[in-house]
């Protein structure tokens, strides 16, 4: 069977999983919901052996250019969505974070987006390839997962103000995006940091070069650093640490997309 | 100022998120406007701007002053910050006060108290076994009538923080060391090539350049053949290609790039006697190596350009280093005199501009040329890259002690009142509540049931 079906099939496996959630959303039956978490589980099985067969069409990793990259941060999401709700046993963040795997998946799927798999430059010939991007992307993934309860929260505390109820807890959405942040920082520091230090030394002769992704990254990280401090140090919660969990995010996002297309440097691969 | 001012003024977190926020807008800054280029390049982008740039040092932000400047007194704060919660944590972690007051017990969100008709002996031990099986360290106070415990794990968890700003305070010490002792040189060489290795005695030697390519052509790899010389004799021999560098005493070769030089290249000529009295040759030819075309008559190349354009006053020179439009400037003579001279062109043979004394009874074609490779190995040598692994690997370890080492404390009072033994318990642990409430419940289940 041809590959792209593979991935096709996991797309359209996603949005029926998406209808799902919506399903559950509106009408607050949990059987939708946990159908919707089953769905999204056969779309990431699907998506997986799709990575596997691409990997072995190709012969390297399957996030060396942009379609196969967006592929792979959608798996990502969704991998660490099912993981943040069966944890922590919610299921309301569902719904949105699918919609963003959708729009990755559509963006990956889009004819502006070579799919065709390309022979490796030299500097991308390294076991490197693997560690530094898929751990950083993981990375990112929770962050989306945090950004999707943080944006949550302040919906959730919009409407508080306006004196109607709501059957989300803006409580738990708070805990929810620490919680997210807490696995996605790790790992976005060891990926996106430590590794990719580790890679650029072993490529260019040097750890840190200024490069603007290194740059970047280093600004997502500091943004991440600030919600922490923000939140152990003075205790802050709910609204701003929500705020500084969407920057954080949209920084990362601007990382992953924004210096590729507006500013060259050594991460240009294209 | 005495010392202890200096901390507190160095370690409020206001000054910490300020110094963050500034250093990300910093950060931000510098990716947008391109850095260490000539002033000329500011001057035509940036126009009436340019001067405010270049006084900002905006063209070199991460090595300003100013950034520099920034970045120290985020060291000094994250030390300050360090120094100052130190003596609190220390006693806090190695002197723990022992909780005497049921009112530090009641508090706790976790908490339950019970009433066992045992005796005081056999109560204190079975919660003293029971909390060591699940590996709880007690400390102890209280005798008699009133015994007090304070039992806490993964005491380590609350080393986290700390942990990462050591670790980040390594990383920027890295830098500092890479900064001041690093060396990066480049060096180009043509295969057969010597070059010193600046800052040491040794030499090295481009054994043999390679470029590989994938079937459709795309680069597959370059690789450098190199070789170390001590005293001219090789030492270490060693293929190197991207992502796999020579290391050598401290020193590391990587293959950087590679070029294409057109002062030696290889040239082929076509050459056949214009009225066919002789069978066309093909002479292979390097730069003013001269070849016999036929008796007593010599051909050599005077020069080479790979891209061919006369300039207005009239002077052959190469537009660029791509093969464009190349040229070989030919000679021929018999014994001291020049017979003919002239341009001869690989893509416009009919453009061949060759001066002769008499009527030329030769014609020529520039069939083929190719450049002398030469590959640019980077040379480095940094002695703050064990730092940065170092810190590197003392942050995951913080990270993960911070976020999943979550230190867990369990406070007990046990009271004889009235013939009747008292206990109170309550658990505390700053993160990570849920698995801890488990834990807890089942503590107290097992001590209930058992007296």
């Amino acid at each position: 069977m041809n590959i792209s079906l593979y991935f096709l099939g996991s797309f359209l496996i996603y949005i029926l999983s998406t209808a799902f959630y919506y399903g559950y959303l509106f009408s607050q039956k949990n059987k939708l919901a946990r159908i919707g978490s089953a769905t999204a589980g056969v779309g990431l099985i699907i998506h997986t052996l799709a990575l596997i067969l691409r990997t072995f069409q190709s012969g390297h990793a399957p996030f060396t250019n942009m379609y196969e990259s967006l592929s792979f941060l959608a798996w990502s999401s969704v991998l660490a969505y099912l993981i943040v709700e069966k944890k922590y046993a919610f299921k309301k963040a569902g719904p949105f974070l699918m919609l963003i795997v959708i729009a990755l998946m559509a963006l990956a799927s889009s004819p502006l987006m070579s799919s065709e798999a390309t022979p490796l430059v030299p500097a991308l010939q390294s076991y490197w390839l693997w560690l530094h991007v898929s751990v950083t992307l993981l990375g990112e993934a929770f962050f989306a997962v945090a950004f999707v309860t943080s944006i949550l929260y302040l919906y959730v505390r919009s409407k508080d103000k306006r004196g109607a109820s709501s059957p989300l807890s803006a409580q738990k959405l708070d805990f929810i995006s620490y919680r997210a942040i807490a696995l996605g920082f790790p790992l976005f520091t060891l990926g996106g940091l430590v590794f990719g230090m580790i890679w650029a030394y072993k490529a260019w002769g040097s750890y840190w070069s200024w490069d603007p992704k290194e740059t970047w990254t280093l600004i997502t990280w500091f943004v991440f650093a600030l919600y922490l401090h923000t939140r152990i140090v003075w205790r802050w919660r709910g609204f701003r640490s929500a705020l500084i969990a969407v920057l954080g995010f949209l920084t990362a996002m601007f990382t992953y997309f924004g210096v590729n297309y507006l500013i060259t440097g050594l991460h240009s691969y294209t | 100022m005495t010392s202890k001012s200096i901390i507190r003024a160095f370690s409020s977190v206001k000054l910490t998120l300020f110094l963050i926020i500034i250093l990300v807008v910093s950060l931000g800054i510098g990716t947008l406007i391109p850095q260490q280029k000539s002033s000329s390049f500011y001057h035509s982008h940036y126009g009436p701007w340019s001067p405010l740039f270049l006084n900002l040092q905006l063209n070199d932000l991460y090595h300003s002053v100013w950034f520099l400047t920034l970045l120290g007194m985020l060291i000094l704060n994250t030390v300050a910050c360090t120094i100052r919660r130190l003596s609190p944590k220390w006693n806090r972690i190695f002197r723990p006060q022992v909780i005497k007051e049921k009112k530090n017990i009641q508090t706790l969100s976790l908490c339950d108290h019970f009433i066992s008709s045992r005796n005081i002996k056999k109560v204190k031990r079975s919660i003293q076994e029971n909390l060591s099986s699940y590996h709880y360290r007690l400390r102890e106070a209280g005798q008699g009538a009133k015994i007090y415990f304070l039992a806490r794990k993964k005491i380590m968890g609350l080393w986290g923080p700390e942990i990462v700003h050591t670790g980040i305070l390594i990383i920027l010490l890295g830098g500092i060391v890479s900064g001041l002792g690093g060396m990066t040189k480049y060096l180009s060489l043509r295969p057969g090539e010597v070059a010193s290795i600046p800052q040491s005695e040794y030499k090295i030697q481009l054994k043999n350049f390679d470029i590989e390519r994938y079937p459709g052509g795309n680069i597959k790899d370059w690789k450098s053949t190199l070789s170390i010389l001590n005293n001219g004799k090789p030492v270490l021999t060693q293929t190197i290609e991207v992502n796999h560098p020579l290391s050598y005493k401290g020193f590391l070769f990587y293959q950087n790039s590679w070029g294409r030089d057109w002062k030696n290249p290889s040239l082929e000529i076509w050459a056949q006697k214009k009225d066919g009295s002789s069978s066309p040759k093909t002479l292979h030819l390097k730069l003013r190596k001269k070849v016999e075309l036929e008796e007593g008559l010599y051909l050599s190349v005077r020069r080479f350009l790979p891209d061919f354009v006369l300039t207005a006053q009239n002077k052959a020179t190469s537009r660029s280093d791509q093969p464009r439009n190349p040229a070989a400037f030919i000679q021929g003579w018999r014994g001291n005199k020049t017979e003919f001279s002239g341009w001869i062109f690989a893509r416009f043979p009919q453009m061949n501009m060759i001066n002769s004394e008499h009527s030329l009874s030769w014609q020529f074609k520039l069939q083929d040329y190719s450049p002398n490779r030469f590959s640019v190995i980077q040379v480095s040598k940094d002695p703050g890259v064990n730092f940065i692994w170092a810190g590197s690997a003392v942050i995951m370890i913080g990270l993960l002690l911070a976020f999943y080492w979550h230190h867990r404390e369990i406070r007990i009072i046990i009271e004889k009142i009235n013939g009747q033994i008292h206990i109170w318990m309550g658990g505390t642990t700053p993160k990570g509540a849920e698995t801890f409430k488990r834990e807890f419940k089942e503590i107290v289940k097992s001590i209930r049931r058992k007296n």
